[in-house]
């Protein structure tokens, strides 16, 4: 009977750890394609957007892939900030094409959704974290927080629950991608003047 | 070349053919008429549904039931106290069945002709409980069923976030792990939480025979079932109540504050293998919530394969233990 029952825990065990392996390698094949996030060398898409001067930016958004060419206009950005400011619609292939605002300054510029629904093809900060891997730390901004890259990538949402402590999950949408011109951090690692935490995964956060 | 098959590797006495076991099943059906038998059936399918009721009702009005209903999914809500209740009940059954099916055949007057034949006591107490497992066939079914559903559940939320979940769920917790190991302990986890229900009710069975071996079945037999039962209540509600403070992981309340990450982890195991058999962590989002939330969470599964191993080695041990007792010359 030892043996009856042993090759039955095994072999669950085993047929487990391949459909769990399978169902992952699914998942990758099957993506479903979302908003596209900046890359860590600054660049959206094709767009790198800090070698433009604002008057190039409409036309390269109207090329760039995904973007509904007739739905790209420019806005009015804010008053004496130095910004600005761009709307399009973006069609993931899936749902309806999702209002995104870009707004442009030669040191940062940050794509923010536009009356986001469920099913807008805007990432969650687990799809982010998926593609950008591991911030380099998390940090309360407010009422908000948001993951730091070593690059340039900021993403930030909005927190909830009674904090602190601070739950992240993947489920939590994105406010704002961010993406700032700035140095490689120093050998000693960056200095977080705000209330900062290392990264320790989707879990309680408690900044200090 | 030793034959690999399981029909192979299934012992005689748990085959339906074995006529010890076909003759208790018998003499079972017998002892109670078709009319108590379908009233029984009734009155249990009523209790069911009116939990079930019970649990829809409850979720329609955002309360959860057992649970903190952060992250899990409508199905979830709504069966887990139903679950929770018939696998219970199904190891409580098993119990009582058992110790009650063996206490009989021991005041049958052919009970000393059966322990003098070779390995007829030791046949009897298999048979007996392979009976058992027999007679709670559907109940198991039913308890095992719903873990089936939340297991495939499990493997479509694998595919969530670019097929990069389990990624996620690794991603900056203690211990640092790699892929191929972080599927080793997920699928582990699925393994032992499939499994635990039946091993769990194959364990009661096990104690049941032990009770009658050891206490004979007059009125110390009663005393110490009723006394296994008392024990096995209590420790299902601690056990629940342990793992439910980790669990539903509400950081501001004074219980988990204070709480050690040993503690925390010790609580998880408690609840998963003494009190839930692991219901909860058949979430995809509340699995990886302990992964990250306590330290070595990801530890869980294994840790609870193991108590299944344990579990049905102590089964086994139980049982011949009460084949071997019950055997002994001069004893009734």
């Amino acid at each position: 009977m030892r043996r009856w029952a042993v090759l039955i825990i095994a072999g669950a065990w085993i047929a487990l750890a391949l459909l769990v392996a399978g169902a992952r390698w699914f998942g990758q094949q099957t993506a479903q394609r979302t908003f596209p996030l900046p890359e860590s060398d600054g660049c959206w898409q094709t767009m790198c957007m800090f070698d433009l001067d604002p008057d190039a930016i409409l036309p390269a958004l109207r090329q760039e892939n995904g973007v509904l060419a007739g739905s790209v206009e420019r806005v009015p950005g804010v008053v004496g900030m130095g910004e600005t400011r761009f709307r399009f619609r973006y069609d993931a292939g899936r749902g309806e094409p999702l209002a995104v605002e870009l707004v442009w300054d030669p040191l940062i510029y940050l794509f923010t959704p536009v009356d986001l629904t469920p099913d807008s093809p805007w990432p969650t900060v687990g799809d982010a974290v998926a593609e950008l891997g591991a911030p380099e730390r998390v940090m309360l901004l407010g009422d908000e927080i948001s993951l730091h890259y070593a690059q340039h990538t900021l993403v930030t949402f909005s927190q909830h629950g009674a904090g602190p402590p601070h739950r992240l999950s993947p489920e939590d949408r994105i406010a704002g991608i961010s993406v700032m011109r700035r140095d490689p951090a120093p050998p000693g690692g960056r200095v977080y003047l705000l209330p900062s935490s290392e990264w320790r995964g989707f879990t309680f956060y408690e900044f200090d | 070349m030793p034959r690999l098959s399981l029909t192979a590797q299934r012992p005689s006495w748990a085959s339906l053919s074995h006529p010890v076991l076909r003759t208790i099943l018998q003499r079972e059906q017998q002892r109670h008429t078709r009319a108590a038998r379908a009233l029984a059936a009734i009155v249990g399918v009523g209790m069911a549904l009116s939990v079930l009721y019970f649990g829809v009702d409850a979720y329609r009005r955002d309360m959860s039931l057992g649970i903190s209903g952060q992250n899990e999914s409508p199905v979830f809500s709504v069966l887990y106290l139903f679950l929770l209740l018939m696998q219970l009940f199904a190891q409580l059954a098993a119990l009582l069945l058992a110790s009650s099916l063996f206490a009989s055949e021991r005041q049958r007057e052919a009970w000393e002709l059966v322990k003098i034949t070779s390995h007829g006591a030791e046949f009897a107490v298999w048979a007996r409980w392979a009976a058992v497992m027999y007679r709670l066939r559907w109940l198991l079914a039913a308890v095992w069923m719903p873990r089936l559903f939340f297991t495939v559940t499990m493997l479509a939320g694998l595919t969530d976030y670019h097929g990069r979940q389990l990624d996620l769920a690794i991603a900056g917790g203690a211990p640092a792990l790699s892929i191929p190991v972080a599927i080793g302990l997920l699928a582990a986890l699925m393994a032992a939480t499939l499994l635990q229900p039946l091993v769990a009710v194959a364990l009661n069975a096990s104690a049941g025979l032990a009770i009658v071996a050891l206490a004979g079945s007059g009125r110390l037999y009663q005393l110490v079932r009723g006394a296994a039962m008392a024990a096995q209540m209590i420790g299902f509600c601690a056990a629940l109540a342990a793992g439910w403070i980790v669990l539903n992981g509400d950081p501001w309340t004074p219980g988990y504050a204070t709480m050690a990450m040993g503690e925390r982890w010790a609580s998880l195991l408690l609840m998963a293998a003494g009190g839930d058999q692991g219901l909860r962590l058949m979430n995809l989002q509340t699995a990886f919530r302990a992964w990250t939330d306590v330290e070595y969470g990801a530890l869980i599964g294994v840790a609870l394969l193991a108590v299944v191993v344990g579990e049905l080695m102590l089964a086994q041990g139980l049982a011949r233990w009460a084949a071997y007792r019950a055997g002994r010359p001069g004893r009734g």
